[in-house]
């Protein structure tokens, strides 16, 4: 009787808990790092790391929120940041229109998601191997284009200024790229919650059968999202290419990880359990600043990644531990 | 005595689940244990299991009083339960002998090399105390739900019990696999293991208890002795008399709406032919792996046919996909509502309202919008019309009970108009109160369709259906009984005591 009764109170402090727990995270983070490293809370260094590190990432993990949505993994979003910045780079080297070039662009990544998605949505191979084979291959065809893994410079005459407005321009004081984030967060975000894609999109993911006998046309919204998915990574990968005026082999994956982490916490660290934007956004924070504030108190390099792991399994102890109370 | 139980008391929070529930075993015996949803039937069963501990009250099993911390003291004191849903119990992907094994390489009883001859000859000894005649060799995933169904019962009585558990075994069994069932336990019985019966088909009850206690709201409402007067039983458990559906009315002379003509469900079975009239409800039964699922996916767009042609409102039907399907006006509400209808909770739309709209969220809202004050507003409207028990459009089905839940899919599917409406297993897991209103809302809207409904279980076929037709190895073999005369007792009457003795089959057609 007497746990009974103790249950409703400790439930909700425990749903609570879930409930905040990522932004909770976060204030952690930048509490414990403010007091130790006197440089991490100033405009300055907070500026630098949401448009270093966590803008482009944000938007790919937007990219890896809408697969996830849909019940897979990409594993090509590093595949398509490169292939799109490849197709950009080679031609604005070409002296090409630097608009025809953002097209090449995203046709790269259009073409990584359609290759996705023939996989998926034609063969029926599950969305992690069918991505982890475009990982490869793009990986061989980068290896094919640059000689072995080159990067390509764009040639100083044709570093344009509108090269130059994408790589680093801003509107209001804030930069391109962060406009980007905040434009695809809200369509990202109203598309899962407020549509009816969004809710079909949602049903494939939970439940395919369910969403089959409901008459969705599950293969086809399975191809939207790939292809949607590679366009929003080669979207991250024109920025990236355009903000040092080259395309560097493979930089891509290293976005990989990081967006898989952030979309994962942002899912796991959800009352409901099911990926979400502002989920995802929280946890590119988290790692962004993590990663900075560790570099601010002088931790070796190589010991940062332990620091990121030991955030993600802390992260997720505290997930499950909230989710198995509340039941 | 094998099991006596005194004054079992048991709450959840302010929900009282049992109260001062007494009832005795003797070994040898078969007690029905009778109950509508959310009587008590399954709180009962855990106490006994070890499951949960009881508030108050006392179980004593074989003279010594007992108390059980888990699930495995229980089983030490001879109490084993074969639980409902036995799709989910033992491993898919392991063979059935590594699956009869499972219970002593869990409780660390085997050798730590599994497999090879000695445990082959270990899983038949297992088998053949039931005489379970089946390749011990083939994975458990391969099974039909009736085989899985005796390999779990296998696996209970390996335990040796005292008290064996059932917690309706016969729901997904045809006839002749019921009676196999019941051969089997009236060996156990012979053998003095005490059953605890779990069930509300009469016919089970008459085959098999040798008593019956009944619950209602966590109470014993009733005691019968044979010989069983399973009427008054199954007044006590609903607290009403079973309610009489809408007669059922002469195959109407309207077009034929679908038409089957030299149909083959798979390849090499026989082809068949099958007419569904306008406004008429044919029931399809067989038993399960029969192909009932099959033809109602190949109606459904799921998968084509294997040969054959069909045609629906006079025009050749080759449903490229559910989505074409539903389109034309042919919905179906496939088995197994958890897998094909409901979404889990952690989806927004899960509700209520969100099931019942979503196949036509694009005919509801051409913006791309969810309309959702509109999906709220039908959403009422059907629960008004179904009668569904619930708060509102905004519960998740997993908090009603299997006979609304059955409400909310039948809901869904009437929440736009059918030309054709496909029911696969419609009554599974809900209690005969609820069948009779499911009946009632099929047939009431029946009218304005053609209704195919695919049940196991003759009883429910006769008394959802004008006509019923049978199926066995992918093909309609017979018509199981025509239509019959409004008023009479028998095909009408959804009534579950019709006499046994008076057989369904082959009643003479109508003149």
């Amino acid at each position: 009787m007497s746990r009974a009764q103790a249950r409703p109170s400790r439930s909700i402090s425990a749903a609570e808990l879930l409930r905040f727990g990522l932004p909770a995270m976060l204030a952690l983070v930048l509490a414990v790092f403010s007091a130790l490293a006197p440089g991490f809370l100033t405009v300055a260094n907070v500026t630098g790391v949401l448009v270093n590190s966590v803008a482009l990432n944000a938007i790919v993990a937007l990219a890896m929120t809408l697969a996830v949505a849909s019940g897979g993994t990409d594993l090509s979003v590093g595949t398509a940041v490169d292939l799109g910045g490849l197709a950009f780079i080679a031609a604005v080297s070409a002296g090409q229109p630097v608009a025809l070039a953002v097209f090449f662009g995203l046709l790269a990544g259009i073409g990584t998601g359609l290759f996705n998605a023939l996989l998926i949505a034609r063969l029926g191979v599950t969305p992690f191997l069918a991505t982890l084979g475009t990982l490869f291959i793009g990986h061989s065809l980068q290896q094919l284009a640059t000689d072995g893994g080159n990067p390509v410079y764009v040639p100083a005459g044709r570093i344009t200024p509108a090269l130059a407005l994408i790589g680093h321009g801003s509107c209001l004081g804030i930069p391109l790229s962060l406009w980007l984030v905040l434009l695809l967060s809200t369509g990202i975000g109203l598309l899962l919650t407020r549509t009816r894609f969004g809710r079909e999109v949602l049903a494939v993911g939970i439940q395919a059968p369910a969403a089959l006998y409901s008459g969705l046309p599950v293969r086809r919204i399975l191809a939207l999202i790939s292809i949607a998915s590679g366009t929003i990574a080669a979207l991250a990968g024109i920025l990236l290419s355009a903000h040092v005026n080259a395309y560097v082999p493979y930089a891509g994956n290293a976005y990989l990880l990081d967006s898989i982490g952030a979309a994962f916490i942002g899912t796991a660290l959800s009352r409901t359990g099911r990926a979400n934007v502002p989920g995802t956004l929280l946890g590119v924070a988290l790692f962004g600043f993590m990663t900075n504030g560790l570099l601010l108190i002088g931790w070796n390099f190589y010991w940062q990644q332990v620091g990121t792991g030991v955030l993600i399994l802390l992260t997720l102890i505290l997930a499950f531990a909230g989710r198995e109370r509340v039941g | 005595m094998a099991l006596a139980v005194r004054g079992l008391t048991k709450s959840f929070g302010s929900t009282r689940a049992l109260a001062d529930v007494s009832f005795d075993l003797a070994a040898g015996e078969a007690l029905a244990l009778m109950g509508a949803n959310g009587a008590g039937k399954s709180t009962l069963v855990k106490i006994l299991c070890g499951v949960h501990g009881a508030d108050t009250g006392s179980i004593t099993v074989g003279g010594t009083a007992v108390t059980f911390a888990s699930p495995g003291q229980a089983r030490a004191h001879g109490i084993v339960a074969v639980h409902q849903s036995v799709a989910d119990i033992g491993v898919p992907t392991l063979s059935v002998a590594a699956n009869l094994l499972l219970d002593s390489v869990c409780t660390g009883h085997a050798p730590v090399w599994v497999g090879g001859r000695g445990s082959r000859r270990a899983a038949a000894a297992i088998a053949a105390g039931i005489g379970l005649d089946l390749d011990l060799s083939r994975t458990l995933g391969t099974l039909s739900l009736a085989e899985r169904q005796l390999v779990a019962i296998a696996r209970a009585v390996a335990h040796d019990p005292a008290v064996l558990i059932l917690d309706e075994p016969t729901a997904s069994l045809s006839a002749p696999e019921a009676e196999r069932l019941f051969t089997i336990l009236d060996r156990l019985k012979s053998r003095d293991v005490a059953l605890l019966y779990i069930s509300h088909r009469t016919g089970d009850l008459r085959r098999i208890a040798d008593r019956i206690v009944v619950l209602r709201d966590g109470r014993v409402a009733g005691r019968f002795g044979r010989p069983l007067d399973l009427g008054a039983a199954l007044h006590a458990m609903l607290g009403r008399a079973v309610g009489q559906a809408t007669p059922h009315r002469p195959r109407p002379e309207t077009a034929p709406v679908l038409r089957l003509s030299r149909t083959r469900l798979a390849p090499g079975a026989t082809p068949f032919d099958l007419i569904v009239h306008a406004g008429e409800v044919l029931a399809v039964t067989g038993p399960v792996g029969a192909g009932k699922s099959t033809l109602a996916g190949a109606l459904f767009g799921l998968w084509p046919l294997a040969a054959g042609d069909m045609e629906f409102a006079g025009r050749p039907w080759r449903p490229r996909s559910p989505r074409d399907a539903i389109r034309n006006g042919v919905f179906l509400a496939g088995e197994d509502r958890w897998r094909t209808t409901f979404f889990p909770a952690t989806v927004p739309f899960a509700h209520i309202a969100g099931t019942i709209s979503f196949p036509f969220l694009d005919r509801w809202s051409r913006t791309g919008l969810v309309a959702r004050a509109a999906e709220r507003r039908a959403a009422a409207a059907r629960i008004a019309e179904f009668g569904i028990r619930t708060r509102g459009p905004g519960d998740l089905p997993s908090a009603l009970s299997g006979g609304n839940q059955q409400k909310v899919v039948l809901a869904r599917w009437h929440a736009e108009p059918a030309r054709l409406l496909l029911l696969d297993e419609p009554f599974q897991g809900i209690d005969v109160g609820a069948r009779d209103d499911i009946v009632r809302a099929i047939r009431s809207a029946a009218r304005e369709r053609a209704t195919i409904v695919f049940v196991n279980d003759l009883e429910e076929a006769l008394a959802v259906g004008d006509r019923v037709v049978s199926m066995a190895e992918h093909a309609v073999v017979e018509e199981a009984a025509d239509f019959a005369e409004p008023g009479t007792a028998a095909a009408g009457d959804p009534h579950p005591l019709r006499p046994a003795e008076a057989p369904p089959c082959h009643r003479p057609p109508r003149p």
